[in-house]
């Protein structure tokens, strides 16, 4: 129960998050605030490894060259919000559509198999779950 | 339709992003724990805006920084925050509950921003778009627990 009330806030935090970016993008230019935005984040993990002590020893050598590129996604993701949450679909048609975009990943990821994951067909279920996401998608930014 | 064409595409281009984004954090996150995973994760996506934004020739209007109020800033500590959260939850509730949480939690949240800032009127078609995408959200997570293939 506790967890699942934590998982459902830290969604909301998700929201109140692409909210405060897209705030911070109406000031200054969108790729500007993705930057201060990083710099943020970046001072604020850096005070969460010395708090949250990991066992684990890294082995670079075991960790695949392409996942060190994550970053690059997440800096245009911010970047991209920033554009979107100030535009006529508001935070929810944003929040939204990145819910459908992530559908879309899975989709891609399953049938190519990529960065490593299994490869998977795609079932009628896959295409409802994604008409269904669209429509509501659809609904909070026409409605 | 066609002034939002481009918003729609660009919101789905970041869904994407944020897939890929998360794949490659978690995967890094196995061998080196979450926190380090999003200090590479930030250093990464800093660097790389800030070549775009050499490249593009950014403005750095610092009259601009200051007007913004702090609280615009608290988004970067929210992120960071976020990441660190969801790789504790996920082992705890398993991902189909966390899921559809963090995405019920999100969308609801979201809908009510823009209600307090005025975006939306009608709350039965708020409470419909969010109704479907709950429904699509819950087929996606019942299909990964009852796919025979793992």
């Amino acid at each position: 129960m506790g967890v699942s009330i934590l998982a459902l806030s830290a969604g909301g935090l998700l929201a109140l998050m692409v909210f405060f970016n897209g705030m911070l993008a109406k000031f200054i230019q969108p790729l500007e605030a993705s930057l201060i935005i990083h710099l943020i984040g970046l001072a604020t993990s850096l005070v969460l490894v010395v708090l949250w002590k990991h066992r684990a020893v890294i082995n670079h050598r075991e960790i695949p060259k392409w996942a060190y590129i994550t970053g690059i996604f997440g800096g245009i993701a911010v970047a991209i919000v920033g554009v979107t949450v100030n535009g006529p679909i508001g935070v929810a048609g944003t929040v939204g559509l990145l819910v459908l975009g992530q559908v879309l990943y899975g989709w891609m990821s399953d049938t190519l198999g990529l960065f490593g994951t299994t490869r998977r067909r795609l079932t009628v279920l896959d295409f409802m779950q994604a008409a269904l996401i669209l429509a509501g998608v659809g609904v909070l930014i026409y409605g | 339709m066609g002034e939002l064409a481009w918003p729609i595409f660009l919101g789905l281009l970041g869904g994407i992003s944020l897939g890929i984004n998360r794949t490659l954090l978690g995967r890094l996150g196995i061998d080196m724990g979450p926190a380090r995973a999003s200090v590479v994760n930030h250093i990464g996506g800093a660097l790389f805006i800030f070549v775009v934004l050499v490249f593009s020739g950014g403005r750095w209007d610092l009259q601009l920084f200051a007007e913004a109020p702090a609280h615009a800033y608290v988004g970067g500590i929210i992120g960071a925050l976020f990441v660190a959260l969801v790789s504790w939850i996920i082992p705890r509730a398993g991902v189909m509950k966390a899921t559809v949480l963090l995405i019920s939690g999100q969308m609801v949240l979201g809908t009510l921003l823009d209600y307090a800032m005025g975006r939306k009127t009608s709350i039965p078609v708020a409470l419909l778009g969010l109704g479907l995408i709950f429904a699509g959200v819950l087929l996606g997570e019942y299909r990964k627990v009852h796919s025979p293939k793992v």
